[in-house]
């Protein structure tokens, strides 16, 4: 489908999903939980998935994990296609995930070692976990466990796991979801700080308006489940940085967050369907 | 609804003409028009041809595609001076091709005002590139920018919002109400500027690239007085009554299977004959339901557009006024 | 007391209401509190009577039944008879005169050292194997229902099996402590490999984590609280066990000496026996629970 373009194109490409679909065999006969995705991210792009539980959004983000593998369609990486879970593509769940027996530094070097280690010494490899701890903020929690930090700290620190690998690609599932608001806005914040730093691509699954018109250049909304589908795509024309008190007020801000909504909540109003 | 803003006749399209190639097919010459008011504007342009690539029509003949002009005053447009003295303020071509043959080019001249408000968008997808449908161009006169905003931002999939149902139906599809529409994407912006009724049209043009005209008006300037679709029967050999709207009577009901127009027989079924959109100056007088319709809610013209696709006729819109 | 050291500060007259001025005004207050010392808590002798009188009481309760329930028994002996014999056999707890004849210390020693080798052995086979159990389906399968018809048999009935195999009495009871001991182990250690939280296997999923690193730096942590339960368990009816082998199968031990008390009739060394055999089982209950809980992550 896609026309051979020129080389400066293609490096800009980081994803791209074509003809994408899911289906899961289940007792009750094979469940659809996708179809037809098709849906390309730049590099540098903030992409969002938005959409009602159910709607197959954290689906496609672990089908670009690799944790899952699509029953159609391909998925491309930086134009290879995609085989599995791998380090390319840096992983920050809903749970932190963060492993209580190992301290925050080596919870991330964890993931540095996994990486790096063939070409690098211990040395090194410690300075790169100590230097992605420093960029989301938690160089004073290095040694601390993570029954000791908050949850948005700890959060934090999945954040720095996932990008001291350097990935090709940054995944967030609802990374914000079970902290509380004014932790949430902080996090925000500070994730838009490190993107502007890092210059990361970043796809994340979200349910909340708000969060998706700030952080994203992108906002992919999809239709409700089953079979869901992308519906619109809305273009965040937002200048960075974004100041959240500002664009409270912005008049642009105000009409995207009002266009997600009406898809979410008048044109695809989730249904609770009787099982 | 209020009653002095319907019997007011006054619509958002105010001029529709049919350009057909001539028979040596070098030029565009004048088939039918329908002027309202526009009396002047119609004298001129019954007199004029347009060679490929002049004109609005010879502009859409050319590209292969609709074409939205809300300019008239420098560009390829050689009726400006008319065009403002009627208070038209957008032009739109919109080709009908069967296949790559150009059967004929539909223009259509809209006017709005501080009262009175509109917007046309020429929606697109270029299959090559993407499965979005995005905003080519759009006319949104009196409207404020609000509502052009977000469509200049946002793209439909297949299936989703007026355009992307018409995209996937290859069928015109109608919104009556914006406001509280489930499927119309834009709603609130809508609301904000008066529209309330949203139309669009499919169009058949050359090339691989979907193109389709979404036709947006207020209450008080609807976008036609009554419209309806017509389908095909297997054979083609008849036209039945799908549904459409009236601003006078409100939803139009599917017509009976016994109601059908012929090939050939009427405005409508000239037009889904050849392919050719056709005018009726006189729709009373059109045979079957077309002209029962038409007495009934005091409407004076009708024109029939076919809707095609790969070459073949999947719909006739019948629009009254 | 306190409520009137507070309000002292209105001596400290600052009428104007300023917010400079007010500020002063709250700083004196918090510097006149900190002057005084604090008064101390006073010691907490309720919740340490609630604590302690309570167990002390039952055990006062017991001592007082036990003794008037053998005021006339010519057999059984008395309380205070058993603390004589008590005091006389823990004056001297590692003597030796032959082997049949040792020092109650020795004999605790003997039976916790059985009770260490058959359960170290367990430990060693059990493990690991419960690892294999709960990481490979194909293995859960082939083995689960073995584990599951092995389980229930008394320990003592491997007894003459060992004997049997091994045709002599030390190996034989470590052999039935290993029976007994690895059960527990290998359920408990397949539970926790599988009971491994979704969470930390998406972690190595995406870190692509090998094999080997999977299990050494998030299984076995994962499992450890697993794991020890199943220790802390094995332990309990190791030494149970021990007890009645060595009774069955002689020669040194806690047991043995037990069932060769019976055999001189010395009711009040049996009673003793049993306390001492209670109080070893408690003490590695509880070091084996310090173990666990330092393994605790929450």
């Amino acid at each position: 489908m896609l026309v051979n373009s020129s080389p400066s194109i293609n490096t800009r490409r980081t994803l791209q999903i074509q003809d994408v679909g899911m289906v899961f065999p289940t007792k009750r006969g094979p469940f659809v939980a996708l179809r037809d995705i098709n849906l390309e991210v730049q590099r540098g792009e903030f992409v969002t998935l938005i959409g009602h539980s159910g709607c197959g959004k954290s689906t496609l983000l672990n089908l670009v994990a690799g944790l899952t593998t699509p029953s159609s369609g391909i998925m491309l990486l930086q134009e290879r296609e995609l085989t599995g879970p791998g380090p390319d593509r840096g992983v920050v769940f809903q749970n932190h995930s963060l492993l209580p027996w190992l301290s925050c530094l080596d919870n991330v070097l964890l993931a540095v070692e996994r990486v790096f280690s063939e070409k690098e010494g211990k040395a090194q490899l410690r300075e790169r976990a100590l230097a992605a701890l420093d960029l989301v903020g938690m160089s004073h929690a290095v040694a601390k466990r993570p029954q000791e930090i908050s949850g948005g700290m700890k959060q934090r620190v999945g954040i720095a796991r996932a990008l001291a690998m350097e990935p090709k690609m940054l995944l967030m599932d609802e990374p914000f979801g079970a902290l509380d608001a004014l932790t949430r806005a902080r996090l925000q914040d500070e994730l838009m700080r490190i993107v502007a730093t890092t210059g990361a691509t970043v796809m994340m699954v979200t349910h909340d308006v708000d969060e998706a018109v700030l952080l994203s250049d992108r906002i992919v909304m999809m239709t409700n489940g089953p079979a869901a589908t992308i519906g619109e795509v809305l273009r965040v024309d937002l200048p960075r940085p974004r100041a959240r008190v500002a664009l409270a007020e912005n008049r642009d801000y105000v009409q995207y967050r009002k266009e997600v909504i009406d898809f979410l909540y008048t044109r695809h109003s989730h249904v609770e369907k009787a099982a | 609804m209020d009653a002095a803003v319907v019997t007011g006749k006054k619509t958002f399209i105010r001029v529709v003409e049919v350009w057909v190639p001539g028979n040596d097919r070098s030029t565009l010459e004048f088939s039918a028009g329908l002027y309202g008011s526009a009396e002047r504007f119609g004298a001129i342009s019954r007199q004029m041809c347009f060679g490929l690539g002049e004109g609005l029509p010879g502009q859409a003949w050319l590209d292969g595609r609709p074409i939205v002009l809300k300019q008239f005053a420098g560009a390829n447009f050689r009726r400006t001076q008319a065009a403002h003295a009627e208070g038209l303020t957008c032009g739109i071509a919109l080709p009908v091709f069967a296949g790559d043959f150009l059967t004929a080019v539909l223009v259509i001249f809209c006017g709005d005002d501080e009262a009175h408000a509109g917007a046309i968008e020429l929606w697109s997808n270029d299959p090559a590139a993407s499965k979005d449908m995005t905003l080519d161009d759009g006319y949104y006169g009196s409207t404020a920018d609000a509502f052009e905003f977000i469509s200049r931002r946002t793209a439909f999939r297949q299936g989703h919002g007026l355009p992307g149902l018409a995209w996937e139906s290859r069928l015109p599809v109608f919104q009556e109400d914006l406001g509280k529409g489930e499927r119309f994407l834009r709603a609130d912006s809508a609301i904000k500027v008066g529209i309330n009724r949203g139309f669009v049209l499919p169009c058949a043009t050359r090339g691989a690239s979907t193109y389709v005209m979404a036709f947006l008006s207020a209450m008080a300037t609807p976008i036609v007085r009554r419209f309806e679709t017509w389908l095909p029967d297997a054979d083609g050999e008849r036209l039945t009554r799908a549904g459409g709207f009236c601003e006078v009577s409100g939803t139009v009901p599917a017509g009976d299977d016994r109601d059908f127009i012929e090939r050939g027989q009427g405005t409508l079924g000239r037009a889904a004959f050849s392919g050719v959109p056709m005018v009726g100056e006189s729709a009373a007088s059109e045979p079957g339901l077309v002209g029962r319709a038409a007495s009934a809610a005091g409407l004076d013209a009708v024109v029939a557009v076919p809707v095609l696709h790969d070459g073949r006729l999947r719909a006739v819109v019948a629009w009254y006024f | 007391m306190g409520r009137a050291l507070l309000d002292t500060p209105h001596d400290v007259a600052e009428p104007a209401d300023t917010p400079p001025v007010r500020r002063v005004r709250v700083v004196a207050v918090s510097t006149a509190a900190k002057a005084v010392p604090a008064p101390r808590e006073p010691f907490d002798w309720r919740g340490l009577g609630a604590r302690v009188l309570p167990p002390l009481g039952g055990l006062v309760l017991l001592i007082a039944v036990w003794a008037l329930a053998t005021q006339k028994s010519a057999s059984f002996p008395t309380p205070l008879a058993t603390f004589d014999a008590a005091v006389k056999l823990f004056s001297d707890p590692f003597y030796s005169n032959g082997p049949n004849d040792q020092g109650i210390g020795w004999n605790i020693l003997f039976s916790l050292q059985r009770v260490g080798l058959g359960f170290g052995l367990a430990a060693l086979v059990g493990i690991p194997l419960g690892f294999i159990i709960g990481r490979f389906t194909l293995f859960n399968r082939m083995l689960s229902p073995l584990i599951s018809v092995l389980k229930p048999v008394s320990p003592l009935a491997w007894l003459p099996i060992g004997l049997l195999v091994f045709k002599s009495a030390n190996p034989a009871a470590i052999w039935t402590i290993f029976i007994c001991s690895i059960w527990p182990m290998v359920i408990n250690t397949a539970v926790g490999v599988q009971k491994v939280p979704e969470d930390y296997l998406n972690v190595a999923r995406v870190l692509k984590l090998s094999e080997w690193k999977i299990a050494t730096r998030i299984l076995l942590p994962s499992v450890m609280p697993y794991m020890l339960t199943g220790v802390r368990l094995s332990v309990g009816t190791a030494w149970l066990v021990i007890v009645a082998a060595e009774m069955l199968t002689g020669g040194v031990g806690i047991g043995f000496w037990v069932w060769d008390e019976w055999n001189n009739l010395n009711v009040a060394h049996i009673i003793i026996a049993i306390f001492v055999i209670g109080a070893v089982g408690l003490l590695l209950e509880w070091s084996l629970l310090a173990v666990a809980r330092r393994f605790d992550y929450s």
